[in-house]
């Protein structure tokens, strides 16, 4: 107990806190959608695009962060356009999308070479490193987000039970696939950033399988989520200071025991 | 949406295709005559350059800004490697890729030079002897049996690296060996003087501790002058994430130290040292490891010794230089 | 008042005729069952009437208006069919699923208030899956889903049903009982029914008119006339009728 006292003496802590619950429940309440909709991997696809951006950003001699939110965003748009009219599988979507991502940022990275700073280490965050700035950008950006969510929250239920059934409601199907599609590029473009790829493709994914194991009635599935991923954020944090560990990975592994003590409890019933 | 795409990919398209050509145009023609000599490190270019003078073309293989560590050649640069007369590298343990390279490289002409050939490396165990915090380590540095390839950061050692560099020079043209010599001699009094400047300049510091947010590349340095370091890096990867527990171990140091300048180093975005500064309230200063330069530095022509210059100007702050 | 108006309708995907030549016109009060064989269209032309896809010719309009311009859709209630697999491990609740059908009664920003609940309890009152109310949709019957997709239909009081194969998951003894409670919201709540069906034998008793699809409209009225009406003899020959029919023809059994 004292050392956790302890350790919230510093701002770092204390920032890795704030920004890492509201980043998680940002990622929990979309997670839960994606995840329906089997666009989970979707988190790790646009990471990729995010350091394609992020190296045209550096190249640019711009935030890279004003370069990478528009272009994740487009990137997204360009996964939904193309597993909604091309008849692409929505994994294989994230897939080729990434792909040509990594792709152009490799190239970028090699033929383009000279840049004032190393280009990975300026786009990939870690949870303790945040800075005052981005802890602010990161709760404006969940205040949006999560505003969004309650906002549609019926359209996009309607939408992940069956999409044609949606439309049958008179309920603009494309427009609300798109705003849940852009809230998704702009956490994972702000997110890695500010806590790092690997936290932010497992945030999205684990808080929502492990409500999903256990949660009866569809609310309760987003309420579980949102506390899976904040208790994973603060447990992994002290952990990983009692502990002397890397936090970003104590997170992914707690929400990991999460995921399996939720199918055990699935299991026993 | 369709034809989105498309402006979108004839524009990287055609972003793709400007520096690829200006960099063609670098590497273009190579003058007849002259020795042609690529070497991988900033400092190995810098001391090639100042060896060499006229007589030959040196040309640093590594792009600008590039974090050195986690270089990886691409085609085009084995190529250059290839048809140059003489490549320069540190060693097996700086750069990993150069063994299977060189290897596979059939020109028979090429002068191989390992600047680090006549020195002993340091184990890394030697260098950080007695402080709890400061575990200073490479990833590449635990596979390599723990030895620090950081020689350059030495001006006595760079003095050995220049005087190898040069005897390379010499026996692949003999005609202009005198030059390099008396180059490599006038250089090394430079690097000689660089010493007695640091020497005197850290005598008068009452500091000895340099506490560094980064992965921590003056092992040969501090032995040389005497001090310690302190760093919270375990691996030098810019993915690698320092624990909570080290970071606050070095802000309570740092504290204690009354010392009020954290060092950061070069070419990567400092966070870590910056969230250190502020935990403890000190500044940051760059402690520039001289591996690579950015693509500033190269336009402004910077060189080793005005990198070292400019580290002293930054200790003498760091470590309290009374005059 | 037509409630469906179908009139010349085509639909083709690609090179592939799904539908062409319907024209039908529903009105209020009927119970139509649409009948044919497999990839006769019925599923097509049920997504033709919901605006679900473009029509290649032709018009269709739903209470006056064209279809592609209807904007109530809380006159529509539409049962979707179902597939066992397709809702498993979807932590949706009887309740919340129902709820969900209330939707078609708003426009944005659609929220769901407490007085919206009393209508979803009574629907599911109607189709009797009271007591399923907090069980998870994956943990049903294909027969209790079917209730439960009935009564999210339902729950804005629709004028006009639209079911596809709402038997299709259900076994032979609960199928009489779903078409039971079909005729009693037809008969009781005067709802337009209109139904897809594979089989025309049961459906015969229950529904007011069949439509008999195979690509073109080949026969629509009602069921006494079904099986001895010219259009379904020239279609099917003189004698391959009561294959259509089956034992339970009501003409048959008046002979
Ligand atoms: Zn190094």
């Amino acid at each position: 107990m004292n050392t956790i006292l302890e350790a919230l003496q510093y701002a770092f802590i204390q920032r890795a806190l704030v920004g890492g619950v509201f980043i998680g429940c940002c990622c929990a309440f979309l997670g839960v959608f994606l995840v329906l909709r089997r666009l989970s991997l979707i988190g790790d696809g646009l990471a990729h695009v995010g350091l394609a951006a992020g190296g045209l950003g550096l190249f640019l001699n711009t935030q890279p962060l004003w370069v990478s939110i528009p272009l994740v965003m487009f990137a997204s748009l360009w996964i939904l356009w193309l597993s909604d009219k091309a008849d692409v599988y929505a994994d294989a979507a994230i897939g080729l999308v990434s792909a040509v991502s990594v792709a152009v940022g490799i190239i970028l990275a090699s033929v383009g070479r000279g840049f004032n700073i190393d280009l990975f280490s300026f786009l990939f965050g870690s949870i303790l490193a945040i800075s005052m700035h981005e802890v602010i950008l990161s709760v404006a950006l969940s205040v949006i987000v999560i505003g969004m969510v309650f906002l549609f929250y019926h359209e996009l239920f309607a939408i992940a039970f069956e999409e044609e059934y949606a439309r049958v409601l008179g309920i603009p199907v494309e427009k609300i696939n798109k705003i849940l599609i852009l809230c998704t590029a702009v956490t994972v473009s702000l997110g890695i950033r500010v806590v790092g790829t690997m936290l932010i493709s497992s945030l999205i994914i684990f808080p929502a399988i492990t409500a999903l194991q256990i949660a009866r009635g569809f609310r309760l599935a987003m309420l579980l989520a949102a506390v899976f991923s904040t208790l994973s954020v603060l447990i992994g944090v002290f952990v990983s200071y009692l502990a002397d560990l890397p936090t970003g990975a104590t997170i992914v592994l707690i929400n990991f025991a999460f995921f399996v003590l939720s199918f055990i409890i699935k299991k026993m019933r | 949406m369709k034809k989105a795409i498309w402006i979108l990919l004839f524009g990287a398209g055609i972003y793709l295709c400007l520096p690829c050509c200006s960099s063609c145009k670098q590497s273009a023609q190579p003058t007849p005559g002259k020795l042609q000599v690529v070497t991988t490190l900033f400092p190995l270019y810098d001391f090639a350059r100042q060896i060499a003078g006229d007589k030959a073309e040196v040309s640093l293989l590594l792009p600008p800004g590039v974090e050195s560590h986690s270089f990886e050649p691409r085609p085009g640069d084995i190529v250059r490697i290839s048809k140059a007369d003489v490549f320069i590298y540190t060693g097996p343990l700086m750069e990993p890729w150069s063994q299977d390279i060189l290897k596979g490289i059939t020109n028979k002409e090429l002068t191989v030079i390992n600047a680090s050939a006549n020195i002993q490396l340091a184990n890394e165990e030697q260098q950080d002897h007695d402080h709890e915090a400061g575990e200073c380590t490479h990833d590449h540095e635990h596979e390599h049996g723990g030895q620090d390839p950081h020689i350059w950061v030495d001006p006595i050692l760079a003095q050995q690296i220049v005087s190898t560099i040069a005897d390379g020079f010499a026996a692949k043209d003999p005609a202009n060996k005198d030059y390099y010599l008396a180059n490599a001699k006038t250089y090394n009094e430079k690097l000689a003087a660089l010493d007695t400047q640091i020497r005197t300049t850290l005598e008068k510091c009452s500091k000895k501790t340099i506490v560094y947010g980064g992965h921590f590349a003056f092992g040969y340095f501090a032995r040389r002058y005497g001090l310690e370091h302190l760093s919270p890096y375990a691996g030098f990867s810019p993915n690698a994430e320092p624990t909570p527990r080290k970071i606050t171990e070095m802000i309570e140091t740092l504290k204690k130290a009354d010392t009020s300048y954290i060092y950061y180093e070069e070419l990567l975005e400092p966070r870590v040292a910056r969230i250190i500064a502020e935990g403890a309230g000190a500044k940051l200063l760059l402690l520039h490891g001289a591996h690579n330069i950015s693509k500033q530095e190269l336009d402004k022509g910077v060189t080793y010794l005005d990198i070292m210059g400019g580290n002293l100007e930054r200790l003498k702050l760091g470590l309290g230089y009374q005059d | 008042m037509n409630l469906i108006e179908i009139k010349n309708v085509c639909v083709r995907y690609g090179p592939i005729e799904a539908l062409c030549s319907i024209s039908l016109a529903i009105s209020a009060g009927d119970y139509v069952a649409i009948i044919g064989p497999n990839g006769s269209g019925k599923t097509t032309l049920f997504k033709a009437i919901l605006n679900l896809l473009p029509l290649t010719e032709g018009s269709i309009s739903l209470y006056g208006t064209d279809a592609r311009r209807f904007t109530q859709w809380n006159k529509i209630g539409y049962v979707p069919q179902v597939s066992r697999n397709l809702h498993k491990g979807f932590p949706a609740t009887v309740r919340e699923i129902v709820a969900s059908g209330i939707l078609s009664a708003k426009s944005f920003p659609r929220m769901i208030f407490g007085k919206d609940y009393s209508k979803v309890i009574k629907a599911m009152e109607t189709v009797g899956v009271c007591d399923l109310a907090e069980r998870l949709i994956g943990e049903l019957s294909g027969g209790q889903q079917q209730r439960v997709f009935l009564a999210r239909a339902m729950v804005n009081d629709p004028d006009l049903l639209l079911l596809d194969e709402p038997t299709a998951a259900i076994d032979p003894a609960t199928r009489e009982q779903f078409y039971r409670t079909l005729r009693e919201i037809n008969t009781q709540f005067g709802k337009t029914i209109v139904l897809i069906s594979h089989d025309a034998s049961h459906i015969g008793h229950f529904a007011a008119k069949l439509a008999y699809l195979d690509k073109h409209l080949v026969f629509f009225g009602g069921f006494d006339q079904f099986c001895i009406s010219p259009e379904m003899t020239r279609y099917f020959g003189p004698h391959a009728q009561h294959l259509i029919c089956g034992q339970h023809c009501p003409m048959k059994e008046k002979q």
